[in-house]
């Protein structure tokens, strides 16, 4: 495709497809709360009629967008709203529009690096946990670089053990586990390969860096693209073997179907076919008889919380389908809006009371659900939803994959 | 691979009606929706203009439903939404975004005007910065329409948007109801209305406010509230996005999901394999794979022109997912902007079961049904049936899944 008409089609499908009908910013979390945002109408496909003429308004309003694609998910036009405003971001960094104080900008640093934060908290866990629950030591993190002190920030365990070796005659498959699972999560990784290896996959990890979403988000968009192109270097030869790539994460699954694709190089044409939502992939198995069922029962109610970055994959809600093949579970959709921690969003601090504002109408409908036992335990299969839930509304939390190591007698 | 009992495709009042009737009767369903609902934007007022007479006229959607099952279709409706007041006979009056009155069929309680009938003062309550609300405007329209009261403005202000007020900008009517609705805000508006009902003491008797922004139907905490007042309470109509018009479609929504139905957001169906007058799946585009959905029936919901379900190009027009045959007006336009609309009348003929049809009559498909703005033959605008037709056939196509 040659530049103009390339441009031609941007146009017709980004911004020209935008109605104004403001339902985008009806939706938006992070309009409702903070006036400072213009919302994604005016920042994304309104704003960029000028930005193509060469007018750059504050590219601070732009940071404040939490990335959370709820404007997507909304858009009656297939608008990529978040995607014309994180480019926006992109472009404010280089020209240097969007400069950051020095503490901000060491902060971007390590919120970014959740990779190098994971390998250095793993290393030493118990210490890395005991430090950073000190009243203190979070004071001194807000103070010195503007991590919010009541931020739920996760615990760090032994780390998740990578796996190149593989039984080349059983079916494989490559697991993504992402930084949360890999430093944070590392159970939930391993319960994630069983669960894989119960199905008679021969589980891969290489050692990939992060998908590239947290550093996107602190505005290191160069170091994300170095990223992608790291992992998609990795990727190639399983890819050209045709062997799947799941993810338990769906912000790594998301990045790795929408944004590797734009990145070049050897492997993006393939990547965003090739991967799969961990229950996505399940599903798949189930829908062609591959799938080992024999579920043992289990009486209980789960709500549960689908992730915003779920949601923008035009999957549904595998899960769901799939928990419901379990004699006597049931399932309850929470569907009350988006957490609030959107990544790292909530964990600065000039974002972390917005953060649990957005994430109140979520966390009150578990509080009162648990109170009338509508249900028992909640579930969600990001991460950082994980936290932040637990975190505003004090219940249990897990990854949904908990049900099928359950359920196949495996825990 | 999985066959659903029904996929519907378009998430608007007609949808999700039609998802509801379906998973209510036990079968496995879909709904996907390209984005959020046309419900949105709409003010929440199910409309049947003059039925009878609409039934009489050929092809109309209304001339497949018979009174009786429009009937039914309301009563299931108020089922499942018992906070809607309205009465098959008569219409009753609503406000408009601008404060006048028009007939209306079947409302959240909060939206009949019909207290202000017998007002002798009304107190127009207005929130500080509301976007798209014009309290001068509005408050002369309520005096003129309603000569024998006085018309008061009483306006608001919150804490809460203390920033929106200094900085000027406006703030949504969906913001201010989803503040109305929280615990604080419920206590701020109490203390607020209880006020205003103190210093007019002496004028209980015929006291009514009119109060935009509120959509208090839908929240239990506001139901509370003004169901513990003495005075009436009426909402106007809004301006897109309307909260009333969130508000249902998050119910609906949520209703469709707790009956076990499976809501599939951002996906636009691209495309359909027809084999031999079936549909037997449909494909959208997920990331760089094509997301193939099997079903035994299909409900076509994804609106007109304006929904998006017809695509209008500058030398074609065509039904964008099974290329359905449309019946399309010789002439398009006519004189008269806010008059009829050949247009309009653009859409799919079907027969009594909702089936489309092909030019010469026969069925095209025999396992889709269409419903709501897709249908051919009516004009929404001045039919005035708008709601009604969305109902009424998007509960007739969930009784053939």
């Amino acid at each position: 495709m040659n530049g103009k008409s390339e441009g031609a089609v941007y146009r017709a499908e980004k911004l020209d497809a935008c109605i104004k009908c403001s339902a985008c910013t009806a939706e938006c979390p992070v309009a409702r709360i903070n006036p400072l945002f213009p919302g994604p109408k005016a920042a994304g496909p309104d704003a960029e009629r000028l930005r193509l003429e060469g007018i750059y308004f504050d590219a601070k309003a732009l940071a404040l967008c939490s990335n959370c694609k709820t404007c997507e998910i909304t858009c009656p036009s297939s608008v990529n709203i978040t995607e014309l405003i994180m480019e926006a971001r992109r472009k404010a960094i280089l020209s240097g529009a969007n400069k950051k104080s020095k503490r901000y900008r060491l902060r971007a640093l390590v919120l970014g690096r959740a990779e190098y934060l994971g390998i250095l908290g793993t290393v030493l866990a118990p210490v890395t946990n005991f430090v950073l629950r000190k009243k203190a030591v979070r004071v001194l993190m807000e103070k010195a670089i503007g991590i919010g002190r009541n931020a739920p920030l996760p615990d760090y365990h032994r780390r998740f053990a990578l796996n190149t070796h593989t039984d080349a005659k059983t079916k494989q498959v490559v697991y993504f586990p992402g930084c949360y699972s890999a430093y944070n999560d590392a159970v939930t990784a391993r319960a994630v390969v069983k669960v894989l290896e119960h199905n008679g996959f021969s589980v891969l990890t290489p050692s990939f860096h992060c998908c590239g979403v947290p550093l996107q988000s602190n505005d290191q968009f160069s170091q994300a693209e170095a990223n992608a192109l790291y992992n998609l270097r990795l990727l190639v030869p399983y890819l050209e073997q045709g062997i799947p790539v799941v993810a338990s994460c769906p912000s790594c699954t998301l990045s790795l179907k929408q944004e590797y694709p734009h990145y070049g190089g050897p492997g993006a044409e393939l990547i965003a076919a090739r991967t799969y939502d961990l229950f996505e992939f399940l599903w798949h198995l189930y829908e062609n008889g591959e799938l080992r069922l024999g579920f043992r029962p289990s009486s209980q109610i789960v709500a549960y919380h689908a992730p915003c970055h779920l949601k923008a994959q035009s999957i549904g809600t595998p899960v769901v389908r799939l928990l419901r093949l379990i004699p006597g579970l049931q399932v309850k959709d929470l569907d009350s809006g988006c957490c609030g921690l959107s990544g790292s969003y909530g964990f600065k601090e000039e974002n972390y009371a917005l953060g649990m504002e957005i994430g109140k109408p979520l966390f009150g409908k578990i509080k009162s659900g648990l109170e009338k036992a509508d249900f028992s335990e909640v579930i969600t299969e990001c991460g950082t939803c994980n936290i932040q839930i637990a975190h505003g509304s004090r219940a249990k939390v897990q990854h949904p994959v908990w049900y099928f190591m359950k359920a196949y007698g495996l825990a | 691979m999985i066959v659903w009992d029904g996929i519907i495709i378009g998430g608007g009042l007609a949808g999700l009606v039609a998802g509801i009737t379906a998973a209510e009767r036990g079968k496995q369903v879909m709904l996907v929706a390209e984005g959020i609902g046309s419900l949105s934007f709409t003010s929440g007022v199910i409309d049947f203009g003059d039925f009878n007479a609409l039934r009489d006229r050929q092809d109309h959607p209304f001339s497949h439903i018979s009174e009786d099952q429009a009937l039914q279709s309301v009563s299931k409706w108020q089922e499942l939404c018992p906070f809607y007041t309205g009465s098959w006979a008569k219409g009753q009056p609503i406000l408009t975004p601008l404060g006048e009155i028009r007939p209306a069929g079947y409302v959240p309680y909060s939206l009949s005007a019909q207290p202000l009938e017998a007002a002798r003062e009304i107190v127009l309550i207005a929130p500080q910065g509301l976007k798209d609300f014009f309290p001068g405007l509005f408050a002369s329209n309520l005096a003129l329409n309603f000569p024998q009261a006085i018309v008061t403005i009483k306006p608001l202000q919150v804490d809460r948007f203390a920033q929106h007020y200094s900085l000027g900008k406006s703030i949504l009517p969906s913001d201010y109801a989803k503040y109305w609705a929280s615990v604080e805000g419920t206590d701020y508006l109490r203390e607020f209305l209880m006020g205003i009902i103190g210093e007019l003491a002496g004028m209980k008797e015929g006291l009514v406010l009119v109060f935009p922004g509120l959509s208090a139907s839908f929240e239990p905490l506001l139901r509370d509230l003004l169901k513990s007042l003495t005075v009436s309470i009426v909402e106007p109509t809004i301006f897109p996005p309307s909260p009333v018009g969130m508000n249902l479609y998050q119910f609906l929504r949520k209703k469709f999901k707790d009956l076990g139905g499976e809501f599939l957001t951002n996906g636009k169906v691209e495309a359909a394999v027809i084999e031999e007058g079936y549909c037997p799946s449909i494909s959208l585009q997920s990331h760089g794979k094509t997301l193939e959905l099997k079903a035994k029936s299909f409900v076509l919901a994804t609106g007109g022109i304006f929904g998006g379900g017809i695509q209008v190009g500058p030398r074609t027009i065509r039904e964008g997912i099974f290329d359905c045959p449309l019946f399309i007006p010789e002439q398009w336009t006519s004189d008269g902007f806010l008059g009829p609309q050949p247009y309009t009348q653009t859409g799919i003929e079907v027969d009594a079961e909702l089936h489309p049809l092909r030019s010469d009559g026969e069925i095209y498909l025999h396992n889709v049904y269409v419903c709501g703005r897709m249908l051919a033959h009516w004009d929404p605008w001045t039919d005035h049936c708008g709601g009604g037709v969305a109902l009424t056939t998007g509960h007739r196509a969930g009784t053939m899944i």
